[in-house]
């Protein structure tokens, strides 16, 4: 029996060990690669911070534009949203709840919060998507 | 076609670097340069294009391609005379095995190419930081610097910008198209880390482990899915391998040209991720110190590659040095000027908790039992990871284990738990192939002589 147990037959163990495995997880390489291979061909992909391309055009010159939302912005929960919307107007900067700005991204869970808000900062709407994030300008 | 142009560039740019760098180490195989080549060039490229932001204070199309093709004939003009032997056939020898590797290398490619199609617009943080950081220096003209002051500090503005500034370079031709390049990128580095393990597996131990070591990281169930994920994690991983081959390489063929490459890998690194800085720094003063140190190649051969590893670093580092202390604002996440006590996880129970996400980590299914092979391995032939260059490697994996260790119990403005969930599975990731790597050298050192199959 100790002589069985070599040094040799523990590196062959391990070479063989390490060959099933590899095995394994290449077989089940080809199955997920088939199975995404065909589920690509009709998954359809978004833009991160798509709902927010229509303010391109309006605010492509615009250096800084504030960003005000109600919604949890910590690094844990928030729902990328204001990242989103970041990479979608680059170059353009968003300044995360900053009212201070002529032009305003108003990004809030419910229309009435703010309307109350754009009542409370003076500024009209120019511009609202069909998921509810508003263009707003500060009237002078 | 035209959004593979610059790729092809940057490869053949590495190339010539790497024929330079390499010309007198006989017997490198055609592939390890072809691997070693894709990240040298790509991360010259990057170089290239972020010294263009400082010198055209802004995105300037003519002056990054005009330099990189610059560079590209200047290598050509120093390889002239190889390049005349190649074309005339004198230098070119058939082996059937090398047509095999190929046919292999290539079979990895659909699978790639199919997977990155599952996420073509890359994850949380491709868009969130650096195909964010990506077009914002390409749009933002003059203001360019802005991406480090005025963005919020979730964009992570201390972050550098090399995946940035190669994925700018890979839309050079195709302005108004910001994701082919980051998909190409992703893929590209995919592949490489791959073909690069093979290949450095195939010219320091043997066929077989080759094969096989490809296939344990290939197969993981993690590799694609991270690796194709336009994240910076797979450039991170690619150059930590490559830093461990060029030092073996060094050592084994007492080759001066790896030592230059060691030193360039280090520095292309260090501009990669905050990360790539500290394994740099850790893994530049460990294999220094074993060349120092090491008496059987000689006190001139060893001073040699210590000077060529510190002409490599001179090439690329200082890039990083004057991002970090002139560009970037400080980080975030950490808590390192004040007293670590101030964290609220610098006790008992950060630990306890690290050491909860770490056990949950290593048994996670998307790694497949590797950790446990890993280990398994470290204690078969645990007395030879103590010894000559193995040591240095080693010793690098340990120390910067332990570097993460202090910064996620250093950690503000996080949840420790969520920020591990984040995180760890990563940080494994990108220390895979190395591990993989170094396992398996190891493991072929134990036999009395290994057979060397090119």
């Amino acid at each position: 029996m100790k002589k069985f147990i070599t040094y040799d037959t523990l590196r062959k163990a391990f070479f063989l060990v390490a060959l099933v495995l590899a095995t394994i997880n290449s077989f089940f390489l080809f199955k997920v690669t088939s199975k995404a291979a065909v589920k690509n061909k009709f998954q359809i992909y978004t833009v991160a911070g798509n709902e927010f391309a229509d303010f391109k055009n309006k605010i492509s010159t615009i250096e800084h534009v504030g960003y005000l939302t109600d919604k949890d912005m910590s690094p844990e929960k928030n729902n990328g949203q204001f990242l989103g919307a970041q990479y979608m107007l680059a170059p353009v900067i968003l300044d995360l709840n900053n009212a201070n700005h002529r032009y305003l991204i108003l990004d809030y869970t419910n229309l009435f919060d703010a309307a109350r808000k754009l009542r409370n900062i003076k500024a009209k709407v120019i511009e609202m998507t069909p998921d509810l994030e508003i263009l707003a300008e500060k009237l002078p | 076609m035209t959004i593979s142009l610059p790729y092809v560039f940057s490869i053949l740019a590495g190339y010539l670097l790497v024929e330079t760098a390499l010309r007198n180490t006989p017997k490198v195989s055609f592939f390890l340069k072809l691997f070693l080549a894709i990240g040298a060039g790509l991360g010259l490229s990057s170089l290239i294009t972020f010294l263009s932001f400082l010198f055209c204070n802004g995105y300037n199309r003519s002056f990054i391609v005009f330099a990189n093709l610059s560079c590209i004939f200047f290598l050509l003009i120093i390889n002239s005379k190889q390049l005349k032997e190649v074309l005339s056939g004198h230098a070119v020898r058939f082996d059937p095995w090398q047509f095999f590797y190929g046919i292999f290398l290539l079979l990895l490619v659909p699978f790639i190419l199919i997977r990155a199609n599952e996420h073509p617009l890359g994850e949380w943080d491709s868009w969130a930081l650096w195909n964010m950081k990506a077009k914002f220096l390409t749009l933002s003209g003059p203001l360019w610097q802005s991406v480090f002051k005025d963005l919020h500090w979730h964009t992570q503005p201390d972050y550098p910008l090399l995946l940035p500034c190669m994925n700018i370079w890979g839309w050079i031709f195709t302005p108004g198209d910001f994701f082919s390049a980051p998909f190409l990128t992703a893929a590209l580095f995919a592949f490489a880390c791959a073909g690069l393990l093979f290949a450095g597996l195939l010219q320091f131990t043997d066929r077989k482990i080759a094969f096989l070591g490809c296939a344990l990281l290939f197969a993981l169930p993690a590799y694609l899915p991270l690796a194709t994920s336009q994240y910076a994690d797979i450039v991170l991983a690619y150059y930590l391998l490559a830093g461990f081959i060029s030092f073996v390489g060094a050592v084994q063929e007492k080759s001066k040209g790896f030592g230059f490459l060691f030193g360039f890998f280090l520095g292309l690194m260090s501009f990669t991720k905050n990360e790539g800085l500290t394994m740099a720094f850790i893994l530049a003063v460990l294999c220094i110190s074993y060349f120092l140190f090491e008496k059987t190649a000689g006190r001139q051969a060893n001073s040699s590659v210590i000077r060529l590893i510190f002409c490599g670093l001179i090439i690329t580092l200082p890039v990083s040095i004057y991002f970090k202390l002139c560009l970037a604002p400080p980080n975030h996440d950490i808590l390192l000027s004040a007293a670590p006590r101030m964290s609220s996880f610098f006790n008992l129970e950060g630990c306890s908790i690290i050491f909860e996400n770490i056990a949950l980590q290593l048994s996670h299914p998307r790694w497949y039992h590797l950790w446990p092979l890993v280990f398994c391995g470290f204690l078969l032939d645990w007395r030879r990871y103590f010894k000559k260059e193995i040591r240095a490697l080693f010793l690098f994996l340990i120390l910067y284990v332990l570097v993460i260790f202090f910064i996620y119990l250093t950690t503000i403005n996080f949840s420790l738990a969520w920020r591990l969930s984040r995180t760890l599975s990563r940080i494994l990731f990108y220390l895979s192939p190395a591990v993989i790597f170094l396992m398996f050298y190891v493991y072929a050192s134990g036999k009395s002589a290994p057979e060397k199959k090119l």
